[in-house]
């Protein structure tokens, strides 16, 4: 079967194709669809809720996705936070980096589900130190840490199997690529 | 480091660190927080187990005016603290039990994975 043999709505279905092959044409590679094995998804993951905080939009959230809005609603208590809320003198938390936070995780989330059909596992996020933001996914065959710095703006990541294997680094929140984060899959 | 007339000494590998972790810092399913864990410039507060156990860690805060009732009190086994790895010494003040874990480095990745590895091998000896 064809794409051109069925006449499905553009906006409720979508065609996929696995890639059969890739060539080489003016220095970018081309993907080669196996129209074989092509199917027509169901678009329901491209319905989409804005989420938006004090009349700012933070994100799209498909809605295979809007399971993440609970932990992102819990974590508001965080900018509650006054300076010395822990009685060891940490400071309190601005919107800048807790709204930063919840665009990344957003953002992060849902990339992979677009592009590889992945459903991220639902982090903690937590105040972290001097200002800045941690969201956290811990599970039983890893965790990722990832820091949204108190600028709202820089980032680092860090990631292990609680064993022999670890991976580290930083990114800008504004533009990172999904490819150097680690993948936070949901098992 | 502070100076005291105790004698500083050094703690074997198979004893046991004690540290408060305040409330604020341990979510609604009683999950520590990597935050329990901060950079601190002149190193983490431990208590060693030689000289005091969890039940006085915890009510120290009363020195510091502050309410034992807002601490839960973890503890660290001093070799899986140095295997991380972190520096761990005896540093006596007025408590002969206090100590540090040195070398937590300031706000970079590897920040991050020593706060996250020390939340993963801490055991709560009196919850919040």
């Amino acid at each position: 079967m064809t794409a051109a043999a069925i006449k499905a709505p553009k906006d409720i279905y979508e065609y996929m194709a696995p890639v059969s092959g890739f060539s080489k044409k003016n220095n970018l590679f081309l993907l080669t669809p196996n129209s074989e094995k092509a199917i027509w998804k169901p678009k329901i993951a491209q319905l989409t809720k804005n989420y938006s905080f004090n009349g700012n939009s933070l994100g799209d959230v498909p809605n295979d996705l809007l399971y993440l809005l609970e932990t992102i609603e819990k974590s508001k208590y965080i900018l509650d936070l006054q300076d010395d809320w822990d009685d060891a003198g940490s400071e309190g938390y601005g919107e800048l980096s807790w709204a930063a936070s919840v665009k990344f995780l957003l953002k992060y989330a849902k990339t992979l589900h677009q592009d590889f059909n992945i459903e991220v596992q639902t982090p903690n996020i937590y105040p972290g130190p001097k200002g800045s933001i941690d969201i956290l996914w811990k599970v039983e065959t890893y965790r990722l840490l990832v820091n949204i710095g108190k600028n709202g703006e820089d980032a680092m990541f860090y990631a292990d199997n609680y064993k022999d294997q670890t991976t580290e680094g930083n990114f800008k929140v504004d533009q990172f690529n999904r490819f150097l984060l680690p993948i936070a899959i949901k098992f | 480091m502070h100076h005291s007339n105790f004698l500083i000494e050094d703690i074997p590998n198979e004893d046991t660190l004690y540290r408060r972790i305040h409330k604020a810092h341990v979510d609604s399913k009683n999950e520590i927080m990597p935050m329990a864990f901060p950079t601190e410039d002149d190193g983490l507060s431990v208590n060693w187990s030689k000289y005091t156990n969890a039940e006085d860690t915890k009510n120290e805060v009363i020195v510091f005016g502050k309410l034992p009732e807002n601490y839960g009190v973890v503890s660290l086994i001093v070799g899986l603290v140095r295997a991380i790895p972190l520096r761990v010494i005896h540093d006596p003040t007025q408590n002969q039990a206090h100590s540090l874990i040195l070398d937590i480095p300031p706000r970079k990745p590897n920040d991050l994975g020593i706060r996250a590895r020390l939340q993963g091998i801490c055991k709560w000896e009196i919850h919040i």
